[in-house]
């Protein structure tokens, strides 16, 4: 099957059975992250079409002739996408693990919204479980993220 | 084991393959409960997303929501929040997360039944179900669950919400805001004048498929609607509601919730 990782066209052979986690791990990109493969953590998320859904109880298949956005195709080489970097300097990274799938439901969340409050963004993370942070660091990280943002489009 | 995976392109092939395969076949909304738990016998997944079955509209007596929208799709559909109270959008916002909100369907939680928030809401706000087994029809949800109707092959096409609804409201328990239901009531109460013209009090998470209580409904019908008529229907609807225990929650449990529960919710439904 065909479809589009990052901007990246592939074409695939997939199990029936597989999961758009496994898929997307085999073919390089080691940041959509295996935490529970029972839908439960939010590390595994990534972009389908624009929406953000956990990859484990994602078909495979289902991703058929989609266009997929993982964490890897937020930044550029070189040059952190504005999410990334606030999450840097909130210090709203700690093991990291669960920091892919933040910066997904972020980045969804941002698209959607570009002032968000702080309810807005608590329940943009509703899906990302985090065992460091606390969830205050990395919800002030995606309130700078805005608020940068907004400057750089002259929003 | 899932060994075989197929798109199908409209509702009569989805129904062909189904009746073919009979119970080595799934159909398949979403796919966050199938893929993950596929039923044993089950080897083939029918994928239902290039069906033409999504999509949500409304007419003058009815929002129509197609099978495999989303619940996203259905919280980003205004009218969905100004109907029966807004019930169905403050439903849907406790529902696990918008990570699982993005893929879910509506004819998913439909198909399956049980572990749903949406199911119990969806009976006490008088919706029909679509469905085709062979020809298009359509039934009230409480009919099809009722009559096991949903046992039989067939594919939900979509779900029809009154919008000539009165109030509603749902209440759920979870030992975390994130998790399954250990019990879950929805309450949809119409009014003439300042008395109850119609009443249906739903229990879901018992952990059987959510029904309604008729005689704690019943309670309430042709009565004003003050607290003394609420806090009976909350009793009967302890006294009659058929619960059981599994590692959720006990029976006794559950009882107690129902009380609370559907009082509290029909407390929120008071005009």
């Amino acid at each position: 099957m065909n479809l589009t990782v990052n901007g990246a066209a592939f074409d695939v052979e997939v199990k029936a059975s597989e999961s758009l986690l496994d898929l997307l791990r085999r073919l390089g990109f080691k940041g959509v992250k295996n935490g529970c493969d029972n839908g439960d953590c939010g590390a595994c998320a990534v972009l389908i079409d624009g929406r953000a859904v956990t990859s484990c109880d994602y078909p495979a298949p289902a991703a058929a002739d989609t266009s997929i956005l993982t964490v890897e195709g937020l930044g550029t080489e070189g040059e952190l996408h504005p999410i990334q970097a606030a999450f840097l300097d909130a210090g709203g990274v700690q093991c990291g693990f669960c920091t892919p799938g933040m910066l997904i439901s972020a980045y969804e969340l941002l698209n959607r919204v570009s002032e968000p409050s702080e309810d807005e963004i608590r329940e943009a993370l509703r899906g990302n479980l985090c065992r460091c942070t606390g969830y205050v660091k990395p919800v002030e990280a995606i309130s700078i993220a805005a608020a940068r943002m907004r400057e750089a489009t002259g929003g | 084991m899932i060994t075989e995976y197929v798109h199908s392109d409209s509702v009569e092939e989805a129904y062909g393959l189904l009746t073919s395969l009979g119970s080595r076949a799934r159909l398949m909304g979403g796919g966050t409960d199938l893929s993950l738990h596929p039923p044993t016998e089950v080897d083939t997944l029918i994928d239902l997303s290039r069906a033409s079955l999504g999509g949500i509209s409304r007419d003058d007596g009815a929002i129509t929501i197609g099978a495999t929208a989303t619940l996203t799709e259905m919280l980003e559909y205004e009218p969905l929040g100004s109907v029966w109270s807004g019930v169905v959008h403050a439903m849907l916002r406790r529902v696990a997360s918008p990570l699982h909100r993005n893929a879910a369907s509506i004819g998913g939680h439909l198909a399956r039944g049980r572990l749903s928030d949406v199911v119990p809401v969806m009976l006490a706000i008088d919706a029909s179900v679509r469905f085709y087994d062979g020809a298009p029809r359509q039934m009230p949800l409480g009919e099809f669950y009722a009559t096991r109707r949903n046992r039989r092959p067939l594919v939900v096409t979509g779900v029809e919400i009154p919008v000539d609804g009165g109030r509603a409201a749902f209440r759920k328990f979870a030992r975390t805001t994130y998790d399954l239901a250990i019990l879950n009531v929805a309450c949809g109460v119409r009014f003439e004048d300042a008395v109850v013209s119609s009443a249906r009090i739903v229990v879901g998470e018992r952990p059987s498929l959510a029904v309604e209580l008729g005689d704690a409904s019943e309670v309430l019908v042709g009565q004003p609607f003050d607290e003394a008529s609420i806090v009976r229907a909350a009793r009967v609807a302890r006294d009659t509601v058929d619960v059981r225990s599994d590692p959720r929650g006990s029976a006794e449990y559950r009882r107690h919730l129902t009380e609370v529960l559907v009082r509290r919710c029909l407390l929120e439904v008071t005009p």
